[in-house]
């Protein structure tokens, strides 16, 4: 957006030339063709026509980072890959998601004790937005990915001021006692578990 | 044919010396002594009635030294393995044959020109266990990047924590309530 | 990752015919030859790329379009599985195994267990046979039918890819009703199987390959006597019998150069003795043998063979019985000592499992033979020479899985 971003005063009016952005960005979500390992399968079987990717506006993938906005990372990255992986992820224009696939890059999957070169979690070195955990994740649960990371961007301001609205996640399920997936840019590396949120804690009681 | 089978056709054929049958539980295998391993493997090749001529697996092993439980005394000294499996596609049959290295010394001759299979195998027992192998014409890293440090499949190899930057390590679990 | 472009020395002009004026006709002028100084060019293809299925990084040096050299660069998604094998419990090994050949996880379920139950002597009952083997076969036809919906895409076919996966996602219903997981099954456990088939399973099955042949002649129809399929595959990636049995080529790859090799006649294992079916060689139909088209039809065929093996083994099901062996405490697990290799059939070759056991709960060493490891060592004989574009069409035709070359 460049010489407009984050300029105009935040009334209700420009409010609706923010959700027009968003909306643009949310609807036509350009994924890489990124596949690493097993998830990327997956990722194919998405695409493909019984979990059709493509009727939420995400089915164009493409091939060179240059032109996607979308990185769905699916499978382990190991040491040898996460130079690649963030190479391809700095060649991406603004604006760009990062979507974890699978257990593997959310925290190294079933290698998170005895891989010795498997990278336990890709937001170690690329900030990611959403997480997807499954190994692999159903089909289903990678749209669920992409319909959370669309009510993110919807919830984003692009062209008022202000801070970012709070995303509207109803409908998106989050199990109980999960962390994380209201602020997935926060990596949690305590040994005990933070204290439950008001909507887990509402899910839970 | 059996190894024990192997073993008496190569006595035959007058390539037995030095070798010993591996008697072992379930599979047996070809015991070669490290300097005759290239005549026996160019024989075990090339001879019609033999003719392994599909290299399966070459492996590599770190064997440590074992010491009996009640009198400390050494069962087996530490040392390396190397185990190639041979197929004969006429003659319907597998072969094992093993090899014994010092733990100093951990080199043998390598089979790349006798089964061009074998160069990438002896490449991964290179890059995994550490076990060079002379006449190798390309002998460098394949599986782990160029200037990874140390040979993972040792079983005294102490896992990295970070890789030029990477952090590789393992986050502590949570606690179970 | 060093991709320096490297100044070869230049290569030698063209040559030149010593007339200057040869090509001259009436009413044209003379041809005219120009001195053009040309350098090798280094390219990396991969291991991003739509193309190499997987992160396969192969570095090519090339001379305007024709190959020079290739160097297959991998250990991209290396996750250090014979590492694990030494660390982890036998039973819980076997999610792992799933994760190499992640289009065919029945068949590295069943190579891994086949080869701790040779070492710990473990007798599988009937029925878990059985089922195993409807498993695997339905497994082999998924993991083909991936392989030549890829290899369509990858020479620019787009339709055949949705045909192929329509398939595929019915065969992953079936496969995930018996055990739960649509891609990496956990399914075929030491000892038996995980879970007997439930109502109307084997109904279904049948009722799927009765409409499956069907949908192969239809995917025929499409892609495989396609003029421009034809000339992209044929006469193109010819490896002779000789080179392929050195390289260590075993699968669809062995069987398209000519040799009728399979291990399922070979070295019986399962109850393959049982059941009647062809092993599809190539035969140089469309151009030379041992060409990609070849590869590409063995593949085809060798669905059709899978379909029949599953029928008959339905038909000869047992009734009831055990589909785990007995005493087999799969939580405190201890293997016999002793050492063995046991090499099966996978859709992409053979997968050898070899274990050394020294009686402990988790093994001495692991060691996997994948077959896409030795399938790919081939490349850097084979690529110098063709063009870039038919580089794409010998990867694919090579059917190579990045989860198994690398483990």
């Amino acid at each position: 957006m460049g010489l407009f971003e984050r300029s105009l005063p935040d009334i209700h009016l420009t409010r609706l030339a923010d959700l027009a952005v968003n909306w643009g960005r949310a609807s036509s979500l350009w994924p890489m063709t990124f596949g690493i390992a097993c998830c990327a399968i997956e990722m194919m079987a998405v695409g493909a026509s019984k979990f059709d990717m493509d009727r939420f506006g995400a089915g164009a993938f493409r091939a060179t980072p240059r032109q996607a906005d979308l990185m769905i990372v699916a499978g382990t990255v190991n040491a040898k890959m996460a130079l690649v992986v963030k190479r391809l992820y700095d060649q991406m224009a603004e604006p760009k998601y990062v979507m974890a696939m699978g257990a593997c890059t959310v925290g190294g999957g079933p290698y998170w004790k005895h891989g010795y070169n498997v990278v336990k979690g890709i937001d170690k070195f690329v900030p990611v937005d959403v997480h997807v955990p499954g190994c692999p994740p159903r089909p289903e649960a990678v749209l669920e990915g992409v319909r959370f990371l669309q009510r993110k961007i919807m919830a984003k301001r692009v062209l008022t001021r202000g801070e970012h609205h709070a995303p509207d996640f109803t409908g998106v399920s989050i199990a109980p006692g999960t962390v994380g997936i209201l602020e997935p840019t926060v990596r949690v590396t305590t040994a005990s578990p933070p204290a439950p949120s008001p909507a887990t804690a509402g899910a839970q009681a | 044919m059996t190894a024990a089978e192997i073993l008496a056709t190569l006595e035959k054929d007058g390539q037995g010396e030095g070798l010993a049958l591996f008697a072992g539980p379930q599979d047996p295998a070809l015991v070669v002594p490290r300097e005759r391993l290239r005549a026996v493997m160019t024989h075990l090749r090339d001879a019609r009635h033999l003719a392994f001529d599909l290299l399966v697996l070459v492996t590599g092993t770190h064997m440590t030294e074992k010491k009996d439980a009640k009198s400390q005394a050494i069962v087996r000294e530490q040392h390396f393995e190397v185990i190639w499996h041979l197929r004969s596609v006429r003659h319907r049959c597998v072969l094992a044959v093993k090899t014994k290295l010092p733990f100093s010394d951990p080199e043998v001759d390598s089979v790349a020109d006798l089964w061009p299979a074998a160069n990438w195998h002896e490449r991964e027992t290179f890059d995994l266990v550490g076990i060079t192998f002379r006449g190798h014409p390309d002998l460098r890293r394949i599986l782990l990047p160029d200037d990874w440090v140390g040979h993972p499949l040792r079983k005294d190899y102490v896992y990295p924590r970070e890789y030029r930057g990477i952090n590789l390590e393992v986050d502590a679990p949570w606690p179970t309530p | 990752m060093a991709d320096s472009v490297t100044a070869a020395a230049p290569l030698p002009t063209p040559s030149r015919p010593a007339d200057p004026t040869a090509g001259a006709a009436p009413g044209r002028p003379p041809d005219t030859f120009v001195d053009v100084r040309t350098q090798e060019l280094q390219i990396n293809m991969g291991p991003q790329h739509p193309s190499t299925h997987g992160v396969l990084r192969v570095a090519l040096w090339v001379d305007g379009e024709i190959v020079t050299r290739a160097d297959p660069d991998i250990g991209y998604l290396h996750r250090c599985a014979e590492k694990i094998g030494e660390n982890v419990s036998y039973i819980m090994y076997v999610p792992y195994t799933d994760r190499y050949d992640y289009l065919a996880a029945m068949n590295n379920n069943l190579g891994y267990c086949l080869a701790v139950e040779k070492v710990a002597e473990l007798e599988v009952p009937e029925r878990a046979q059985y089922i195993r083997t409807i498993a695997v076969e339905l497994n082999r036809i998924a993991s083909h039918l991936m392989a030549v919906g890829t290899y369509g895409l990858d020479v620019g076919a787009f339709t055949p890819f949705f045909y192929a996966f329509r398939e595929r996602e019915e065969i992953l219903r079936l496969l995930e009703w018996i055990c739960g997981a649509r891609l990496t099954y956990n399914f075929i456990r030491i000892g038996g199987v995980m879970r007997d088939a439930p109502e109307g399973w084997v109904a279904d099955i049948l009722k799927f390959l009765d409409d499956f042949e069907r949908k192969l002649d239809e995917f025929d129809d499409l892609l495989t006597h396609n003029h421009i399929f034809v000339q992209r595959t044929a006469d193109v990636g010819v490896i002779p019998i000789e080179k392929a049995l050195a390289y260590g080529l075993t699968g669809p790859n062995l069987r398209g150069s000519g040799l009728r090799y399979d291990l399922r006649r070979e070295a019986p294992y399962l109850l393959y003795d049982r059941f009647e079916f062809d092993v599809p060689v190539g035969t140089g139909m469309k151009g030379t043998l041992g060409d990609c088209w070849d590869r590409y039809w063995v593949r085809m065929l060798e669905m059709r063979e899978s379909a029949r093996i599953c029928r008959q083994a339905i038909a000869q099901l047992p009734e009831g019985g055990e589909i785990m062996a007995k005493n087999v405490r799969h939580l405190a697990f201890k293997s016999k000592p002793g050492e063995g290799y046991v090499g099966i059939e996978n859709p992409r070759g053979e997968f050898g499992y070899y274990l050394i056991s020294e009686g402990g709960s988790s093994s001495y060493r692991s060691r996997i033979r994948a077959p896409s490891f030795c399938n790919l060592s081939i490349l850097d004989a084979i690529l110098p020479g063709t063009m870039l574009g038919d580089a794409v069409a010998i990867i694919g035709s090579i059917d190579i899985v990045l989860g198994e070359v690398d483990r």
